[in-house]
């Protein structure tokens, strides 16, 4: 993949954009993310109390004649954020028209553009199986072209067990953590969030299905194979039957949504066939992944 | 319950067919997707929530087999009965006369005399025997001992009608001999006639009853010089007024037609006056249809006129005269002039005198012939004796007759001639064909024995008569069906074949027509072509409904009889399990359809 994926128009629209993280991570150098954290900066953000232990160079002295109260001057402190892309490479992401496997890389480029872009650190890590590829960490817009390369030629096969696989990341602090997958995985998703939540990272799930998957058009007696594990099912897909599995599949969603929320994070669920555009500008937007 | 047909139980293995059908028809079309993940989960969803869903797929295969299990328990033609079942020595007694024809609720009694038999073995424990008797004019024995269900069935159905007279009663001892085979037997005897099972266990099963009807109870005519005046009789069996309209044909063509009014139980003369003669045959029609059809037409033949002629040579024999002159259309003449030359004559007869010339045409019967003439060779006057007639076909209702002769001449007979009279060894009759001429001859004078004064005599000279003149036996107007048409009287024809009302040729030979002809059981016209010398000739009968049917087939609702015996209690309450059953597996694979639908 290279940096000519994206049209200068598009680009030019992306880069007014960046991730929104309610979170940041309260270590690491600074960037131009704002963080809740609130320290050494120009830019004042509030008063607060003395307490214990702060700096007392700090205390705003004009306050405590006004109050006769010591007050602590606090300013925004501006730091680079550690963006961390997990993208499944399992089979089950190799299909679907269009593959959601191109869906699912075309939007972690976007997305690690948005990083780079903002400063960010970045690192893509690709799961397969129970373990994972990673990048190296990037940062600055030059160094999109390394990330262009390294989600290139990326294969999809085998199964993907999630949890295992990211809880061998090791997280340096806070940060933001965007799953891109279909989500048909083996482990406990409940289990990587609260990992996840453990290690003070922002949620983003990115739910990524084919319009055979949201709609798949079966009918009659068929015998399903398994793309990763070959294992088959036979049924008999009948009209009621349809209707349960579009319960199912909106059950499936909806939990993967209130998981998220649970953790503090966000869900976006799109169709491999939905352009970038529409997900980036309206649904990432609507979710407030982007802003 | 029990089965009729335990044979298609045979069926059985279908259903495994069903199975495999069904197993062949589970191949799956294969298709690859990214992750059972969500299917697993709608296929746990659906197992959890209705365990019966298992099913549910097979749910089509369950019904097709109860369908198909059905259906071959409907083939098995299961019944259950309320009661102890008809079983043993059943002996069905089936009355086909006449009367059975008429119509009750659309069908004929036979008919339902046919089904209730059938329903009867159909019911009937499975181990019975059946015996099956049908009564028209004859009881006739139609299978016996037989076992098989669906045989006995066969020929109950095979039975037909008849329009024959007939009557239960009197074939009782048949039947009962045949009962009297059995240790045990039960007797079922379907029949309009009032009749008991007497000694026999049993049940007469009723199928009389009033209907409206009018039959022609009689036809007959004269004839005088303004043509035939014809008389039908109409009788009303019915209980109510009965209008009608009668209509009388000559041959094919319609003479005229009558409108009559009955009243209930009536008998009513309809005469026909003025009527053409000429036709060969009468019928009288009623026009509309009844309870009892076959009893709406009655047919009669009128006689043919034309008379034959007798030259009789006697001095004087007021005995022959006598015996001459009765007999119906035969012109006698009588002479006693020896020189005349006569011809044009059917028969001469010469009474102990012969004229000068024999002639040339006719037959000769001479009677105590001189010792002059050419056909044989008459001898001295010798004593007679007992004189026998012997059995021949000439000698038809006389012959073991005897009388006395005095004297006689001693005649050999030629050998052209059949002996028809014995005296000891010698022959004092005989006839027979010589040259093509019919000659016989008597060799005694009548007066020289007891011969006029039997009562073979006219009888005799009746056959004589008719036999030399040709002369054609008139026979009945009608006979009933079922009953002979004597054939006997027409000797020397060949090729005889009639053809009976509906068409049927049957050809009959010549040394059968003694005994008559009786498959007369359809009413109508029989025709009779044959040759005789030669020439086709023609003759026609008419057959008609017996009256004494017409008059006893609505002598009115009469319950029937039961006599179930002591512990029997045969009298079976059955239902036959074949039409719900089916009527169950219509609704099933309605059913099925249904779940079919709703399931895609």
């Amino acid at each position: 993949m290279g940096n000519g994926i994206f049209e200068p128009e598009f680009l030019k629209r992306l880069e007014r954009l960046s991730l929104n993280m309610e979170k940041l991570t309260a270590e690491g150098s600074g960037g131009l993310r704002k963080s809740r954290a609130k320290g050494s900066s120009v830019e004042f953000s509030d008063f607060r109390e003395y307490a214990y232990g702060d700096d007392l160079r700090r205390v705003d002295w004009n306050a405590y004649g006004r109050f006769e109260k010591l007050f602590v001057k606090l300013f925004m402190e501006e730091r680079e954020a550690m963006v961390n892309i997990f993208l499944d490479c399992s089979k089950s992401m190799d299909f679907g028209t269009p593959k959601k496997s191109i869906m699912g890389i075309q939007l972690a480029a976007a997305i690690s553009f948005l990083a780079l872009n903002n400063m960010d650190r970045l690192c893509i890590n690709l799961l397969k199986k129970d373990s994972m590829v990673s990048s190296n960490v990037l940062g600055g817009r030059g160094q999109f072209d390394i990330c262009a390369a390294f989600l290139d030629n990326v294969q999809f096969e085998g199964t993907t067990n999630m949890d295992k696989a990211i809880k061998l990341k090791r997280f340096g602090g806070r940060g933001l953590t965007l799953i891109l997958s279909d989500f048909f995985t083996q482990g406990s998703m409940e289990d990587l969030l609260k990992y996840l939540m453990f290690y003070k990272q922002d949620i983003v799930l990115v739910h990524i299905l084919s319009p055979q998957e949201l709609n798949p058009e079966l009918q009659g007696q068929i015998r399903l194979k398994d793309s990763e594990t070959g294992e088959m099912v036979d049924v008999d897909i009948t009209s009621s039957f349809y209707d349960k599995y579009q319960q199912t599949l909106s059950n499936f969603k909806s939990s993967l949504k209130e998981m998220a929320k649970k953790y503090g994070g966000a869900y976006v669920a799109i169709s491999s066939n939905d352009s970038l555009e529409k997900i980036l500008f309206e649904d990432m937007i609507t979710s407030q992944i982007i802003k | 319950m029990g089965f009729n047909n335990p044979y298609a139980w045979g069926l059985l293995p279908l259903l495994g067919l069903i199975i495999l059908m069904y197993m062949l028809k589970q191949q799956h079309e294969e298709m690859e997707i990214s992750s059972l993940y969500l299917w697993k989960k709608v296929l746990a969803q659906s197992e959890v929530k209705k365990p019966w869903q298992k099913l549910k797929n097979n749910i089509l295969m369950i019904m097709q087999l109860m369908a198909a299990f059905l259906i071959i328990m409907a083939l098995s033609n299961p019944f259950i009965t309320k009661g102890k079942a008809l079983g043993g020595n059943i002996i069905i007694v089936i009355d086909r006369s006449g009367s059975m024809n008429a119509y009750q609720e659309g069908s004929t009694r036979l008919d339902i005399a046919k089904s209730m038999a059938k329903k009867a073995i159909v019911e009937s424990d499975n181990s019975s025997v059946f015996n099956l008797i049908s009564v028209d004019k004859t009881a006739n024995v139609e299978f016996s001992g037989v076992t098989d269900k669906n045989e006995a069935l066969r020929a109950v159905e095979a039975i037909e009608k008849t329009n024959m007279s007939g009557s239960i009663k009197d074939h009782l001892s048949l039947i009962k001999a045949v009962y009297r085979q059995f240790e045990s037997a039960n007797v079922l005897i379907y029949t309009d006639e009032e009749v008991a099972v007497e000694d026999m266990t049993g049940e007469v099963i009723a199928l009389g009853g009033y209907g409206s009807n009018v039959g022609i109870g009689h036809i007959s005519y004269s004839q005088d010089n303004d043509g035939y005046t014809v008389l039908v009789r109409l009788e009303n069996t019915s209980k109510e007024h009965e209008k009608r309209e009668l209509a009388l044909y000559g041959e094919d063509k319609l003479l005229e037609l009558k409108n009559v009014e009955l009243a209930p139980s009536e008998s009513s003369n309809v005469i026909f006056e003025g009527i053409d003669a000429g036709y060969k045959y009468l019928w009288a029609e009623l026009t509309e249809d009844d309870a009892l059809q076959e009893d709406n037409r009655a047919f009669l033949v009128t006689e043919s006129t034309e008379p034959k002629s007798v030259l009789l040579f006697s001095k004087k024999n007021i005995f022959i005269e006598r015996a001459l002159s009765s007999i119906k259309n035969l012109e006698v003449y009588k002479t006693d002039d020896v020189n005349i030359a006569a011809d044009g004559y059917d028969l001469y007869i010469f009474d102990g005198i012969m004229p000068a010339k024999l002639p040339d045409d006719g037959s000769l019967f001479f009677i105590n012939p001189d010792m002059i003439n050419p056909y044989f060779k008459s001898g001295a006057v010798i004593e007679g004796g007992r004189a026998d007639i012997i059995s021949h076909v000439l000698n038809r209702n006389i012959d073991g007759f005897s009388f006395y002769v005095g004297k006689m001449r001693n005649l050999d007979k030629p050998y052209w001639a059949d002996a028809l009279i014995n005296v000891g060894s010698k022959t004092a009759a005989g006839a027979g064909v010589y040259d093509g001429r019919k000659i016989a001859y008597l060799t005694f004078d009548i007066h020289d024995s007891d011969f006029p004064l039997d009562a073979s005599f006219p009888i005799f000279m009746y056959n004589m008569t008719s036999y030399l003149t040709d002369m054609e036996e008139q026979g009945k107007s009608f006979y009933f069906s079922g009953e002979t048409i004597p054939l006997n009287f027409m000797s020397n024809i060949q090729e005889a074949v009639m053809e009976d009302p509906d068409g049927n040729k049957e050809s009959i030979s010549e040394e059968l027509l003694d005994y008559g002809y009786d498959n007369t059981n359809s009413t109508g016209i029989y025709k009779l072509s044959y040759k005789k010398d030669g020439n086709a000739g023609e003759r026609v009968f008419a057959v008609n409904f017996p009256t004494h049917e017409l008059k006893n087939a609505f002598q009115g609702q009469w319950e029937g009889q039961r006599e179930t015996g002591v512990g029997r209690g045969f009298t079976l309450m059955g239902m036959n399990l074949q039409v719900p059953i089916l009527i169950f597996v219509l609704l099933l694979l309605a059913a099925e359809w249904m779940v079919y639908i709703r399931g895609n």
